[in-house]
Formats: C-alpha cells, structure tokens, sequence
C-alpha cells in the first residue's frame, strides 16, 4: 500500500493508490461509489446475467485497505448499493464480511443518488457529515470548501511515449477532493467531462491509482 | 497505376488494410489529373458512402475503385476487366479470388497486376504465383462451430417463442459445423443463456431465460427481447466510433474508426478518411468531430482493417526460394537485397531457427526469423519477452511481421536456447494467456457475440459516463473467481486458433527441432532493417511503465509548477 500526501483545510489526507482515502489525524478511511450488487441489478432489469462476483471482489479489497490502515471510523460516500433490493439481497457470506469490518469501529453509511433514504447493514445513515474542517457528502456543491466527495467516477488518461494509461483517479484542488469509484463494476468519466473541469480550480490535480498513487496536473481538454 | 487505369473498362485496386487503401486512394486522387472518376470502398465507410460507391459502379460510371477486402465477396461486377492487388496477397487462395473479380465469368479469362509494397513483398508475390501456377492452394482446416455463435442462436431462438430444447439441439446439429456438437456442451450453452452458468448461483431467481411447466423454455423478462435482438451479430471489429464533420460544418457522417484509434487523438491531429484529410475537433457523445484540413500529408493514419498472417503454405515456399542459388525470376533490387543478407548474415533455411543479435541506437536488438504469420511471431514476441521479463533480462519491447520477431533490450542476447524450448513456450502460454491483452480482445468478441456485453441499448442515457465498465474488468473476474467458466473457456479456444495461433508456433518448433543459429552482427542486417520501420510496436507492461510514469508525471508537475510530491 502506498499514497500520495496533500493537504485539505489543514488536514493532512492520503490518496492511496487503492483508490481509498485516508485521514491519519482522525484514523479515519473513506471510499466512495462501492455499487454493491450492480450485477444482480442489470439480471432482474432483464440484461445480461454480468459475472456475479464484484460485490465479494469489492468487499476483499475493502478488507486489504481496511486491514492496512486499521482505521477508528470508516466513511463510504454514497453509491455503496447498486439500489434498494441490491442491498436487501446481498448474500449472508457479503453480509457476514461487512459485520466483520463494522466490528470494533464506526461506520457511516452516506446518502447516494443510487442509495437515497439510507441502505446498508449497521452502522449509520446520514446525508451527508461534518468533521473538524471537512465536509463529506455524495455529489460535490460547488459553493463548498473543505469537500470530500464521490458519485464523478472519474478517472485520468496520460499519454506517455505513444503510450495511452487510463487509471481511475482522485481529484484534489484547494477546496475539495472526489474520490473515483471503488466497486469492482464501475466505468469512469474522463476528467475532460465539463461536469468535472468547472467544478474543479484550473490548478487541480489528479492522482492516479494503481500499482503506485501518482500526481499529474489534471487535464482539462 | 493511373495508365493500367485509363487503358482499362474497371479497374479494382485491392489493399489488405484500410488505412494502406486511404493513403494510397488519397495519393491516386493528387496524381488523378485526367480527372477519371475513381471511388473508394472499405468496412470503415459510412454506410450510405459505400452504396453510393457500389451503385455507381454498377452503372458503370467509375473506372477504378480502391478497396479492402469488403470487395473480396459477394458483388459480381462484369465489366471490371482488371485487378489490380497492391502489397502481398498473404494467401493464395484469397489472391485467386481477388484475381477472379476481373472478367467475372466462367469461360473468361482473368487479368490481374500484383505490385509488391517492398523488397520482401516481392518475393512472396512471385511464391504466391507459383503456388496458384501449380495449384497449390492454401487454407486452414475449418474449426468446429463456434459456442458464441450458438449462445447467441439460444438467446434469438428465445426472442421468438418458447422452443423446446431438443428439437433446437436437433436442428442446430444439422448445421456441418455443428454436426459433433455435444449435447452436453449445448446444455452448457443453454444454462449460459438462463442465468449465466456461473459457478456461484446468482441468477436462479433472475434468470434471462425460464423452464416452463410444459418443457419449453421462454424469456422470463419479455421486455429483454429488444435488447437481445439489437444486439445480433457476429462480426466483430473491435470497438467502433462514428466520426462525422463538425455541425457547423455540415455534420455529415463520414464513417468509423476504432475506438483506441480515436482516445490516442490529440485536438489538431489529422487522418485520412474517405480520401480526404479530417482535422481532429473533439469527442462527443462518443461520435469524432473533425473538420476538414487543407494540409497536403496527414500526421496519421493508422486505423482500422485485418491484418492478415501469411499462410502457411505461402511461408513454406518462401523458404525454400531463399534457398536458390540464384534469383533470376526476381527485379534486381530484391535479388540485390537477398545477396547482401547472405554476405552479411546467413538467409533463413527451413529445418533451422536464423537469430541475429546487433546492436542500433543504443539498444540491443534480437530478431528471429521464424517465418510462422504475423499472428505467431506476435505471439512468440509476447512468450519471449515475459520469460525475458521473469529471467531479469528487461526486454523494452518487441514489432513482429509475417516473416519474424524483432526485440530490444539493453543486454545483448547471448544464449537463445532456453527461451526458444517449447516446452517452456507451451507452459508458459497458459500462464501468459490468462493476463493478456490479445486474451482480453477475444473474450470482448465472445461476450458480445454470446449476448454478455451489450453494445447497445435502447435509449442509453447520454451523460458522458462510459455506459458500461470495460469488459477487461468482466474478464479478470471471471479468471479470478470463475475461471472454469464457459466463456474463458470459448475465449482460450477461440485465441489458440485466431490471434494467437499457437499451432504455427508449434509447426516451427518441430520443423526447427532445436536447430537454432545465433549470430552476432556489428550491425543492422539487410533482413532486420524493414522491421525498425514497422509499426506496431508492443511495449512490455512491465516495471518500465510505472517508472515511465513516475517520470511523466513528475515532469508535467514541474512544467505546471505544482509542487512535486
């Protein structure tokens, strides 16, 4: 596991390169966009039967960070079920590993636009939640400072040597953070997307998950 | 080629790729003084463009049309009275119907130019010419019936009605390609199509497909129809964008390009499409916006088309030309070229494995002459290196042709052997195979056509989100948690014999049966050379690209004058 360090309304964050954020101050982990049980959504909408394996995949990976980082307080940011009957079908092995994670520490289940009205097994509900200079919540206002947010998916491309590497990716400026989506079955939205280059400061800056957590000015065209 | 043109009725000019016919349809119309009405016509060209291009032909109002393969097949045009094949045929058979298109009749003979792109194409040609001479045709044993294909008959079988699965098993086994088709693999198939046929049982509540109390199984979900029927097909052409001129400049359709082609496109990038040369504008709702250029070359063009692998039978009398004492059939240039290799090298023999190790601009460069098709040397490219990868020899990457397999590195290769055993290939390439990309493309194909990814959707929501997460996601799923799944197991079938043609691999193990000759030059060998101006080139995956990274990255922080992490 490693990161890349910043600083948010003079809190020291980490980006890791998991795709999770971490607040070491507060011993508090945060990922956003989990849509558990996105495959079983699209079977009973009639679509294609998509391998049924992401919400297992998703929560073992949600166990290495959690594991790693063994944080006091756990945040997901909204979208963490692919909608209501994702959350109320999610099978007793799925069940059973997110007890074990609740176990011993808080957890705060936010509000998402797949996710209104609080889903989710333990832990707490809430819209949106406050802590010392940080606001975090699903969808990002742009009127707000000191923002942690997801829902954006969104996800850098670098040409390097006529090579192409798209990686999904956190962006951070001086007021805010989005996180990309942690779910296994989750596409991305280049951060070019005028949805993402207005709502972020010309000097923003993408970190790139992967092998390593890697900075690069956000590109914006 | 404009003289053989105007001396003629209708002239077929034949490329094997579709961007080797844009350059070269574009550079026909700038030497096209006479003004002869000339068209082109490939897959990649808006629909509407390409019946244009077909009725005026019909009517007998063009005097040559450019084209790829799209023309091989199918239209039967009497006054075409010359074929004119540019670049190697690859294949006999393919060259045989090529030349048929001209004087399209039974009892007329046909008249056709071959016009070789280099020095080596030459020599295929005249191979090629010797092979139809003596009737030798090539052609690889057909495979037995695909299981996307059959996955895909269950799911439009379903859309019609409610069948009854014996009487389908029955009719699809009269099928020729069928015909051995196991029941039991046809059960597997059916349980696809019904929840997916995964390990875990997910889908028992939402199936797509329900046993009804009568016997007949029926969609459970009517509504699912729709979707299923529009996604029917079984052509693949890797993923496809829409390029069309910008609105305010008509935004007329102009045809297609792959979907990589189009995210390694910079704004002001321009390319060759329908014969004329596009500026790059941007990406909307997933359509290329260009408008045109006036600029005389394009930057690029490199999109779309098969490449075709020479076939085996083609190779094999290759071989055995550079194995004469002399070449007076040959143009001087080509027969120049291969003396200059036996001087300076040695030339690739049929029982033995020619490898040249020479160092170039700073790198080491080993090239082995295989001669197994494109597919197989690329293939081999991607073994060699990952054990390179493994036994610390840092390989930086690897371009193959039909005829060899080029690799640089920064050590000069010493000992060949061990990275040639076959037996370390074969074990290798179930390891390799699992984490590829060539394993990543087929399993895209398979999950279409087997009705698992959705390439469209009626009404998708235009929010800028890609629709669907990639399907190399599904793929390292499925190999993670599912690996003995149905559709890995239609891919790994469908790569050993499409992409990465690992037989040919094996052909030329046992023809070479350890016999390998490693040189060491002080140079570039007159073989090798063509190869460092191929494209194509496979980076490896490596170590090197996060460190590539680590420095790109850190440079453009710099450049912005963002503090560095």
């Amino acid at each position: 596991m490693n990161g890349h360090h910043f600083t948010l309304g003079g809190a020291d964050l980490v980006a890791l390169n998991s795709g999770a954020l971490y607040w070491p101050a507060q011993s508090l982990l945060c990922v956003s966009d989990l849509h558990l049980g996105k495959s079983g959504r699209r079977g009973r909408l009639g679509e294609a039967t998509l391998p049924p394996y992401e919400t297992r995949d998703t929560l073992i990976r949600l166990t290495d960070v959690i594991e790693a980082t063994s944080p006091r307080a756990v945040i997901c940011l909204g979208d963490s079920f692919d909608d209501a009957v994702a959350a109320d079908e999610l099978a007793e092995t799925d069940l059973s590993t997110l007890a074990t994670l609740q176990a011993g520490r808080r957890w705060l289940w936010i509000e998402g636009n797949h996710d209104p009205g609080g889903l989710g097994p333990g832990g707490s509900h809430v819209a949106a939640y406050e802590l010392g200079p940080l606001r975090f919540c699903h969808v990002a206002c742009p009127d707000h400072t000191g923002e942690i947010s997801g829902h954006y998916h969104p996800k850098a491309t670098l040409r390097v040597k006529g090579r192409h590497i798209s990686r999904p990716a956190f962006l951070v400026d001086k007021s805010r953070v989005i996180l990309p989506a942690f779910g296994t079955y989750t596409g991305g939205l280049r951060t070019t997307n005028p949805a993402l280059s207005q709502l972020m400061a010309p000097d923003a800056v993408a970190i790139m998950t992967g092998a390593v957590a890697v900075a690069m000015p956000m590109q914006r065209r | 080629m404009l003289d053989a043109v105007r001396a003629h009725k209708t002239t077929l000019i034949f490329h094997n790729t579709r961007a080797q016919a844009e350059i070269f349809f574009h550079n026909l119309w700038l030497a096209n003084e006479d003004a002869l009405p000339i068209g082109i016509h490939h897959g990649s060209l808006d629909r509407v463009q390409r019946e244009r291009v077909e009725a005026a032909m019909q009517d007998g109002a063009l005097r040559a049309v450019v084209c790829t393969g799209s023309l091989d097949l199918g239209l039967d045009w009497g006054d075409v009275d010359l074929v004119i094949q540019i670049g190697a045929p690859k294949n006999v058979k393919r060259l045989v119907q090529r030349i048929g298109r001209a004087n399209h009749r039974y009892n007329a003979p046909s008249k056709a130019r071959l016009v070789p792109a280099n020095r080596f194409e030459v020599i295929e040609c005249r191979a090629a010419l010797d092979a139809v001479r003596a009737r030798d045709l090539d052609g690889e044993p057909r495979g037995p019936g695909p299981l996307d294909v059959l996955c895909q008959h269950i799911l439009i079988t379903a859309c019609s009605g409610p069948f009854d699965p014996d009487a389908l098993f029955l009719e699809v086994i009269r099928a020729g390609p069928y015909a051995d088709l196991a029941r039991a693999t046809f059960d597997d198939c059916l349980e696809f199509c019904a929840t997916g046929g995964y390990a875990l049982r997910a889908y028992d509540k939402w199936r797509r497909l329900m046993l009804r109390p009568d016997g007949l199984w029926q969609l459970r979900d009517p509504r699912s129809a729709a979707l299923i029927r529009m996604n029917i097909g079984t052509i693949q052409d890797a993923d496809l964008v829409k390029v069309r001129m910008r609105r305010n400049r008509g935004g007329k359709p102009l045809g297609e390009v792959e979907e990589a082609f189009a995210a390694s496109l910079s704004p002001g990038d321009t390319f060759l499409i329908g014969g004329q040369i596009v500026r790059y504008e941007g990406l909307r709702e997933m359509v290329v916006e260009v408008s045109p250029d006036a600029a005389r070359k394009p930057r690029l063009a490199v999109f779309g088309g098969t490449k075709f692998a020479t076939s085996s039978q083609l190779s094999q009398r290759i071989l055995a030309m550079l194995q004469q004492e002399s070449w007076p059939d040959l143009p001087d240039y080509s027969r120049d070229w291969l003396a200059l290799q036996r001087d300076l090298s040695r030339l690739p023999e049929p029982g033995r494995l020619l490898i040249e190790s020479f160092r170039h601009e700073g790198r080491e460069h080993a090239c082995i002459y295989g001669f197994a098709g494109r597919n197989a040397q690329q293939t081999l490219g991607l073994l060699i290196t990952k054990r390179m990868e493994e036994l610390g020899l840092d390989p930086l990457g690897f371009v193959a042709t039909d005829y060899a397999t080029l690799i640089w590195r920064l050590e000069p290769l010493t000992d060949a052997g061990p990275l040639l055993d076959i037996d370390a290939l074969r074990e290798g390439l179930d390891h390799w195979l699992t984490g590829n990309a060539v394993m990543k493309r087929t399993f895209r194909g398979a999950a279409t056509i087997a009705g698992l990814i959705t390439r469209n959707t009626p009404g998708t929501r235009k929010n800028g989100r890609q629709a669907t997460m990639s399907s190399d996601i599904l793929y390292d799923t499925l190999v993670k948690y599912d690996p003995d799944h149905l559709l890995l197991r239609i891919t790994r079938a469908e790569a050993m014999r499409g992409l990465v043609d690992f037989a040919r691999i094996e052909e030329m193990a046992a023809r070479i049966a350890g016999r390998i000759d490693l040189l060491r030059l002080d140079r570039v060998s007159p073989f090798a050379a063509p190869l460092l101006l191929e494209v194509g080139k496979v980076p490896i995956k490596g170590a090197a690209e996060e460190r590539l990274l680590g420095e790109e990255t850190a440079r453009l922080l710099a450049e912005a004058g963002l503090a560095a992490p």
